[in-house]
């Protein structure tokens, strides 16, 4: 067992900035549509409960003996996959704008396809860490994983949550090409899932509006194009140093999901250019270190379950941010440690927690 | 494995770059564009109407104000009117049958509560308010007042922003205005020409009563008039005001004739001009409106005047000569529009003298071959009442923002001398004579002195020249009490049936309404 080493504060920093900047960015952007709810502190209070939360698992997640994790990935991932499923059982899934995304807990809801990326990271990751001498057998090594991942991401699609099954795959790829996979397997994987990614997008009406609007989102600025023209207004509006925090014009409901998947946007907005590049150049200082992380991860488990998390924060943040200024077709998923969320600010933070618990023990 | 890593990370730098560059795109390069597009949508225009100004006459009783009413719309698919300024409970009651799809709006609706009264110099306005004949259009921009907007910023629902950068430019309530009518005489003259106009069968007929010193027009009555409140039911012709169209005065230009060549010398009160039975001028014959047995070989002026004879009107004409007939005409104000107040008032029709026909200079003399507006008349005649001098006839008296802080007087105008002090105390005689001792005897008020002249001008046909064969205006303008003159008045009856005489046609009514105007206003009797 290597000797523990100092605690990587640079990842630390970055998460908590973060996590503080979204706090902050709620804040502003939530009232106008909590006032309507009778109560403008209404998501502001969740968040902070949230945060709360999230600091708290963190902290547990960098104590945590990792040996159990491992021990109890099989285990962990199937509860994950269960929940995943239930929601589409009558009288317990609740539906939002259209989406089966969430478990009734109460006063509170609970989103499993968060978790799962989770829980499939860490499933991976022993599984790759487990059997990288057999990657390049196809079927024995190379299938498991991707048919695995291509289940999962079904499973979400269906939701339908194209965004967050994304993500989930392209953090698979990530995982099973660093874990050593074949340059022609990974580059037959990645040209079927494009093509498959493409058919997805022509099948269902909506995904073809949102792809077109993506295209010329002018054709259509009172329809298919509003969200990411009213995006572009928002980030364009903001200029070299923004309208200032709290003066966003967009946020009163020209622009939806104001203060989730598009929060980026008012933040560009009220903090402008710089304020935007500040949070960029965080996401990718918490790349960089959580990556460093995993170098210096003497264990494959740990150094494949570092890379995975970071990868999967990384490409979720860029994805988000692409849809957020028109750089990839609109795909609702949140921004990690910005956008308003429950599960998603406290697995985030127990995940940088995992990350951070590596780079005590590598 | 590491190199792998390494990759990774350069892949991740690359697409952090292309984020970094998109955004300088969008908030640097773009940033104007953006911003504008945003400020566009988010702009909100209030408009905040302005109350329009009340009419009130002398007395400040109200002829034209704003009342507030409710019009209901509906909004699915585009706007549409539903009903509009109805009452309160009315609107109310059509909305309560589908909330959803009805909407109310408060309304300003123009309502005038004397009804007909004066309404062609009332006027009235349009759907949106807006002034379109009379009063209503020639100051609307006195009554209207200022639309005043507030630009801020709206959400998509149209609800203020919180903290919203409002620019205010308020609204100004319009003027009221006060006319120099009075109700009271207005309803009087009206009532007793529609009678008389009823009782000649005649077409149309205009009423003036004007204080003579000041030029105040205590009634400008017309008629047929019109409901300004339903004016659509009226054929446009009734809505523009007939006082500010010319006419052929006839016989009552015979006092102008009279005045010029008194002023002029060319006459004096004891010429005594042929006595003819026909003149013939420029090849064309005169003759009298009556068969005249001649008292002896000669016609005096007094007497010229009292029977209205053509012929010795025409010698003086040609005792002038037109160069200075034409001069003396164009003293008393003739050729030119008087500063009555309303738009699209007539200078009337007078040619120069070179361009006059060779019979004009007999013509004129007796008011055919020249046209001018009752104003102008009126004007011509206020120089007998004040010595000489014209007075402007006035409908404005007063223009005052509700506020109290702008004020806008019309005081007596005079616009020059017409004759001498001595040629209109001549004429007052004379005019005093026509009452006692000739056409004008049915315009005698007891014992208040009255002077006047009578007029029957043959129609001229419209457009082109010569004249409608039996059809007349007949006209009366008189001056009471003589001794300090406090009121002129000229009543004009268009085309009347049976007697055609300005003498029985608008005599009767001239005492009538003078009458009860010199009471209501209290004046003294001038006669013991």
């Amino acid at each position: 067992m290597p000797k523990p080493k100092s605690l990587d504060y640079i990842f630390l920093f970055a998460v908590l900035a973060l996590s503080a900047v979204g706090t902050i960015m709620v804040f502003s952007a939530s009232p106008t549509l909590a006032l309507r709810l009778g109560d403008s502190f209404y998501f502001i209070k969740r968040q902070i409960f949230y945060l709360a939360l999230g600091l708290a698992a963190l902290c547990f997640a960098c104590r945590l003996d990792l040996a159990v994790l491992k021990k109890r990935s099989g285990l962990i991932f199937l509860v994950s996959v269960l929940l995943l499923v239930i929601i589409y059982l009558p009288g317990v899934g609740r539906k939002v704008l259209g989406a089966s995304r969430w478990i009734e807990l109460g006063i509170l809801s609970f989103q499993p396809s968060e978790l799962i990326k989770f829980t499939l990271v860490l499933f991976l990751a022993v599984y790759l860490a487990a059997s990288r001498e057999k990657l390049g057998d196809l079927f024995r090594g190379f299938l498991p994983p991707v048919l695995l991942t291509g289940l999962i991401a079904a499973l979400i699609i269906k939701q339908p949550d194209l965004g967050t099954a994304l993500t989930i795959s392209l953090t698979a790829f990530v995982m099973l090409f660093v874990a050593g996979a074949d340059w022609r397997q990974s580059g037959v994987l990645a040209g079927l899932g494009l093509a498959s990614l493409l058919a997805l997008s022509l099948s269902s009406a909506y995904r073809l509006r949102r792809l077109l609007a993506y295209l010329d989102p002018w054709k259509d600025p009172q329809g298919s194009g509003f969200q990411i023209i009213q995006s572009l207004l928002a980030v364009g509006s903001g200029g070299l140093f923004g309208l200032g925090l709290g003066a966003s014009r967009q946020k009163y409901f020209y622009l939806p999901q104001q203060f989730t998947d598009f929060i980026f946007a008012i933040l560009c907005e009220e903090l402008g250019f710089v304020g935007g590049v500040i949070i960029v150049a965080l996401f990718c200082l918490l790349a960089y270190r959580g990556l460093m992380i995993a170098l210096a991860a003497a264990d494959p488990f740990k150094n494949l379950l570092a890379l995975g998390l970071v990868s999967w924060l990384t490409v979720q943040a860029l994805l988000n941010i692409m849809v957020v200024i028109g750089l990839v077709p609109t795909t609702g998923i949140p921004l990690p440690f910005i956008s308003y969320g429950g599960t998603a600010t406290v697995i985030n933070l127990f995940a940088a927690g995992v990350v951070l618990n590596i780079s005590r023990r590598p | 494995m590491d190199k792998r890593i390494r990759w990774l990370f350069i892949i991740f730098l690359v697409c952090f770059a292309a984020v970094v560059l998109r955004l300088f795109v969008l908030q640097v390069v773009q940033h104007v564009f953006f911003q504008g597009k945003s400020a566009e949508q988010r702009t909100r225009i209030i408009d905040l109407s302005a109350n329009r100004g009340d009419i009130l006459d002398c007395n400040g009783e109200i002829l034209a104000t704003s009342i507030d009413t409710y019009s209901v719309f509906s909004q699915d698919g585009g706007f549409a009117w539903v009903a509009r300024r109805l009452p309160r409970a009315e609107a109310e009651e059509i909305r309560s049958a589908d909330p959803q799809r009805y909407f109310l709006l408060r309304e300003k609706k123009r309502l005038y509560p004397r009804g007909r009264t004066a309404a062609q110099v009332i006027g009235f306005v349009g759907a949106d308010n807006q002034g379109l004949s009379g009063v209503e259009i020639s100051f609307d921009k006195y009554l209207k007042g200022k639309t005043g907007r507030v630009v801020t910023e709206g959400d998509p629902q149209g609800r203020e922003l919180y903290g919203a950068v409002r620019e205010i430019d308020p609204s100004a309530d319009g003027m009221n205005i006060t006319l120099t009518i009075d109700k009271n005489i207005q309803y009087v003259a009206e009532k007793f020409l529609a009678a008389q106009l009823k009782a000649s069968h005649a077409a149309a007929g205009q009423l003036f009563v004007m204080r003579a010193k000041t030029g105040e027009l205590l009634a400008v009555a017309s008629k047929p008039d019109f409901d300004p409140s339903d004016y659509k039911k009226s054929p446009p012709a009734l809505w523009h005001p007939r006082c500010l169209d010319p006419y052929e005065p006839g016989s009552t230009f015979k006092l102008i004739t009279t005045a010029a060549g008194l002023e002029d010398g060319a006459v004096t009160p004891g010429t005594k001009l042929k006595a003819l039975d026909r003149i013939e001028i420029g090849g064309k014959v005169i003759e009298n409106s009556h068969q005249i047995s001649w008292p002896g070989a000669s016609v005096s002026l007094s007497f010229m005047l009292e029977k209205s004879i053509n012929t010795a009107a025409a010698q003086v004409g040609l005792l002038l000569g037109p160069e200075k007939f034409y001069g003396r005409i164009r003293r008393f104000g003739f050729g030119a529009a008087t500063g009555f107040g309303l738009d699209g008032e007539s200078a009337g029709i007078l040619r120069p003298w070179r361009r006059w026909y060779k019979p004009d200079i007999g013509m004129i003399t007796f008011g055919q071959g020249i046209a001018v507006t009752p104003l102008q008349l009126l004007r011509a005649v206020s120089a007998f009442a004040n010595g000489g001098r014209l007075v402007e006839p006035l409908l404005i008296k007063r223009i005052e923002s509700s506020d109290g802080k702008f004020v806008k007087l019309s005081e007596a105008e005079f616009a020059g001398r017409a004759v001498s002090e001595q040629t209109a105390e001549v004429m007052k005689t004379l005019m005093r004579n026509v009452c006692l001792r000739g056409s004008g005897s049915k315009a005698q008020i007891g014992r208040f002195a009255v002077g006047g002249k009578t007029g029957t001008a043959q129609k001229s046909a419209r457009g082109g020249r010569g004249y409608l064969k039996g059809r007349y205006i007949a006209s009366f303008i008189g001056i009471a009490p003589l001794g300090d003159p406090e009121i002129i008045a000229l009543v004009i009856v268009d085309d009347p049936q049976g007697s055609i005489w300005g003498e029985t046609v608008c005599g009767p009514v001239f005492k009538n309404v003078v009458e009860y105007t010199l009471r209501y206003l209290n004046v003294k009797p001038d006669m013991i």
